[in-house]
């Protein structure tokens, strides 16, 4: 039976993002206010945006939290070594057992009621139609020409590279079966696609299985590496990246003039929980979800503002202190976002934001959560955002002025992040913190 | 916000079925009472380098018609879900949603389109603009299908897609279940869509999973999976919105469950845990038990492995009936229209839904030797006829040990 007042907590989180691995890692990167960003190397450095954001961890040191045992690192695509590796430190962090090598049959048994939900994206494998294609796509809508190189000899190799392993390494339920296995968790396991949004509603659809008593632990959030010829130049047409071949700057959300941001890898996933199952075992909550919701942008619907802002009032209904916006910086997404955060809560003078853009950029699927964990664990007081005042783009005074901000932090303190894609699908998750 | 409240209950009231079999229903309907196979010779792709397997393909559908063919499986499969649903300009709007299942959607949809790119001659002999073609590039997103749908029928519910291979279209019909018991939709296109491409074939090719001819389920003889095509939508109503509008019911969607093994990227749980624990979930979710059912549509790939640890399953599942000889019947559409991957739940629930609707039993085809000598009803042959059916079981399983379960019931009334 559903129960819709049935308590959800978050009890852990997980992070692999270019700052590092783990909640220490994005807390000292935000704080520092340095931004991670590098040129991309061969063919893809040649195309804009030239620049983005990967974690520099060298692949032995993935079996620190990647079970080799019972994984095969070389089977799994990047964006589900992030995944398992930000679940590995989320499981870790809610005090939930990780390595589950031993598969001790009184163990699993405690594992059937846990399930995850992973936001992902399709990659294709480096067949030569996907790759001809990304020559053709990589020219942005103005018609200035990128400056992709075909590269028959790569083609070709890629082609004799092409095996069955490229075919599984790449089917889209992957990510969150590698979690299932990775923590033995036997309960309901789902990879959300479709869009940018679908680590957030990850999440809101995972909140809702809990709910629903499908499951008493979910482990929910995104992964995505988009270092992959198409998905660049599929983003790179719609004008979502800078071109950052000849310029180091940083994406710069809400601010006037802000040409685009710079792609990131990333793994970021919250570890919820019913308030009794948590409660019985003693964890330690971090908060509790306030609300978490889905809105779509329908044909012939009035305004895709009141949409955005309806779907921030579900999840906060009593408002948010600390706001974690998509802040992508480009001018007319974050415009719209910011009229959407003026609609939702009114006067921002007391709201203080956070946003990772800066830092490291846009990590499609993984991006909203990793604002969630963001907004969380600066709401909860560990997190203090460094960010210097921006000359704010028209209409995004609000937002602007909140990124600098500091606020009231510590138990009762109320956050919000969202998720916006191009789609029209927009995702939303408020918590309140928990002493 | 409310408390604990009876949950609504789900009803079907309306079908979209493209598949090898025919542009509609009707086909799979037909193919099913007749026990008519649709697989052929590969016809989309040169299939002689791979031994010329065998594919259920839409062979009805045109080919090279300027759309994307997953897309257009979606569009006339929408079409026919909304018709036959009753739906007009009333069910428009924010309470309607789409929940659909793909496994590869994303991937080559593009395709044609790329093609037509390279080939189109430009002034300046360099390749044209991709903002000439917007749809290239909105198709290449694996909730294009979904968009598409949303946008042809004016949903402005919740809309996602679901990328959870074989048991992509069932767990999104489990989605759209919680969707509606929650309240956050009256009404839900669900299903799944999914074309026969050659990247997708090759890929099963390279890893040894297709048949040399036939696709038999739970046959001594299988030796793999045919794959197949289509797109197959369920019309999803809370009870109380369809009766309210006098809509006519075609069955109910009494529960789901779905479950991991957690056991092993490619190979399944031999022992069938995950599945045994996603049925046992169904029925738990349905309030009913293994003596209530009166037949299965099993997942039955034709594959040695899946085949096996779903009988192993069933075995335990159904142990009491097993003993006294009143196992329910079991059988595996994929024999008929292919192995459908993003569509295949959808279909198997379908199938369901018209034995309740027809009165019959679906048949499994190519069938003969049975599996482990089980002396159980596997519907050999044509679709048996079969009355009072209420108690369906429809079952999927993934790569990466994902399982489902569906419990599909004659409406009998609230």
């Amino acid at each position: 039976m559903t129960d819709s007042t049935r308590s959800v907590v978050v009890t852990g989180v997980g992070l692999a993002t270019p700052l590092g691995v783990g909640r220490e890692a994005l807390v000292e990167g935000l704080a520092a206010g340095r931004s991670v960003f590098g040129p991309l190397e061969g063919t893809l450095g040649t195309v804009a945006p030239g620049r983005g954001a990967l974690l520099d961890l060298p692949r032995k040191r993935f079996k620190e939290w990647i079970n080799t045992r019972i994984l095969r690192l070389s089977t799994m695509t990047r964006q589900t070594t992030l995944g398992c590796i930000a679940a590995s430190d989320a499981a870790a962090s809610a005090g939930l057992p990780v390595d589950m090598v031993t598969r001790n049959p009184e163990d699993l048994e405690k594992h059937l009621d846990r399930g995850c939900f992973l936001g992902s994206f399709i990659v294709p494998p480096p067949f030569a139609k996907q790759i001809k294609a990304a020559r053709i796509l990589a020219r942005r809508p103005d018609g200035a020409d990128t400056g992709w190189v075909l590269d028959d000899a790569r083609l070709a190799e890629a082609m004799k590279m092409a095996s069955g392993f490229d075919f599984l390494r790449a089917l889209p339920n992957m990510p969150s079966s590698h979690l299932s296995i990775q923590l033995a968790y036997q309960g309901p396991a789902c990879t959300m696609l479709g869009s940018d949004t679908s680590g957030m509603q990850a999440i809101v659809q995972a909140v809702g299985t809990i709910r629903s008593g499908q499951a008493n632990v979910m482990v929910a959030g995104g992964a995505f590496c988009p270092f992959q010829e198409v998905h660049l130049a599929w983003q790179n047409h719609r004008g979502l990246y800078a071109d950052a071949r000849s310029s180091e700057a940083a994406p710069a959300p809400f601010a006037a003039g802000a040409a685009g941001t710079l792609p990131a890898e990333a793994g970021a996933v919250v570890v919820l929980e019913s308030r009794e199952h948590a409660e019985a075992r003693g964890a330690t909550i971090l908060a509790e979800v306030t609300g978490a919701a889905q809105r779509v942008l329908a044909p012939g619907e009035p305004d895709e503002i009141d949409v955005r802002a309806e779907t921030l009032s579900l999840a906060a209904p009593d408002g948010a202190v600390w706001l974690g916006p998509t802040a992508l910086g480009q001018a007319h997404l974050d415009g719209l976002e910011a009229a959407a955060y003026d609609q939702a809560f009114g006067d921002l003078s007391s709201a203080a934001a956070v946003a990772v853009s800066p830092t490291f950029g846009f990590s499609g699927p993984a991006h909203g959560p990793t604002q969630l964990i963001a907004a969380l664990l600066a709401a909860k007081g560990e997190l203090s955002p460094a960010r210097a005042p921006v000359d704010a783009a028209s209409g995004c005074d609000s937002l602007a002025g909140a990124l600098g901000r500091t606020a009231a932090t510590g138990p009762g303190t109320t956050a919000v992040a969202s998720s916006f894609s191009i789609d029209g699908i927009h995702a939303a998750v408020g918590v309140r913190i928990e002493g | 916000m409310a408390g604990p409240h009876p949950r609504p209950r789900v009803v079907v009231t309306g079908i979209g079925a493209v598949s090898a079999a025919g542009p509609d229903r009707a086909a799979v309907l037909g193919a099913l009472k007749a026990g008519r196979s649709a697989l052929g010779p590969i016809e989309l792709f040169d299939g002689t380098p791979y031994g010329g397997q065998l594919a259920g393909e839409a062979r009805h559908l045109p080919r090279n018609a300027g759309e994307d063919r997953a897309l257009q499986l979606l569009r006339i499969a929408t079409d026919e879900v909304v018709r036959d649903a009753g739906w007009g300009d009333a069910e428009r709007g924010p309470e309607t949603a789409v929940v659909l299942g793909t496994c590869q959607g994303g991937i080559e949809n593009a395709k044609p389109i790329h093609r037509d790119y390279l080939r189109r001659p430009c002034p300046d002999g360099d390749v044209a603009e991709g903002a000439e073609h917007p749809r290239a590039f909105a198709e290449y997103r694996p909730g294009a299908g979904a968009a598409q749908v949303a946008e042809q029928i004016g949903a402005g519910g919740p809309r996602s897609t679901v990328g959870m291979v074989c048991v992509s279209s069932s767990v999104a019909l489990i989605h759209a279940i919680d969707l509606l018991r929650r309240g956050e939709a009256t009404r839900i296109v669900a299903g799944g869509f999914e074309s026969f491409t050659q990247f997708v074939f090759t890929g099963f090719h390279c890893i040894g999973a297709m048949a040399a001819g036939p696709l038999r389920p739970f046959d001594e003889r299988r030796d793999g999976t045919v794959l197949g095509e289509g797109a197959v939508l369920l019309a999803l109503e809370t009870a109380e919105a369809a009766e309210a509008r006098g809509a006519t019911i075609l069955a109910e969607l009494a529960g789901g469950g779905f479950a991991a093994d957690a056991f092993h990227m490619t190979a399944p749980d031999p022992k069938g845990g995950g599945l045994e624990r996603a049925i046992r979930q169904a029925f738990a979710d349905a309030g009913v038990g293994p003596g209530d059912v009166d037949y299965v549509s099993a997942h039955g790939t034709g594959t040695v492995f899946n085949d096996g640890m779903e009988s192993v399953a069933f075995e335990r599942l159904f142990a009491e009936r097993a003993g006294a000889g009143d196992m329910p019947p079991i059988s595996g559409v994929k024999s008929i229209f292919g192995h459908t991957l993003g569509a295949a739940g959808a279909l198997d629930a379908v199938a369901c839904v018209l034995a309740i609707e027809h009165d019959m039993l679906p048949p499994t085809t190519a069938h003969a030797e049975p599996l482990r000598d089980l002396p159980w009803d596997f519907v050999a042959g044509p679709g048996r006829d079969r009355e009072g059916l209420d108690v369906l079981l429809s079952t999927n399983s993934a790569f990466g040990g994902n399982n489902s379960a569906l419990v599909v019931r004659r409406w009998a009334g609230r």
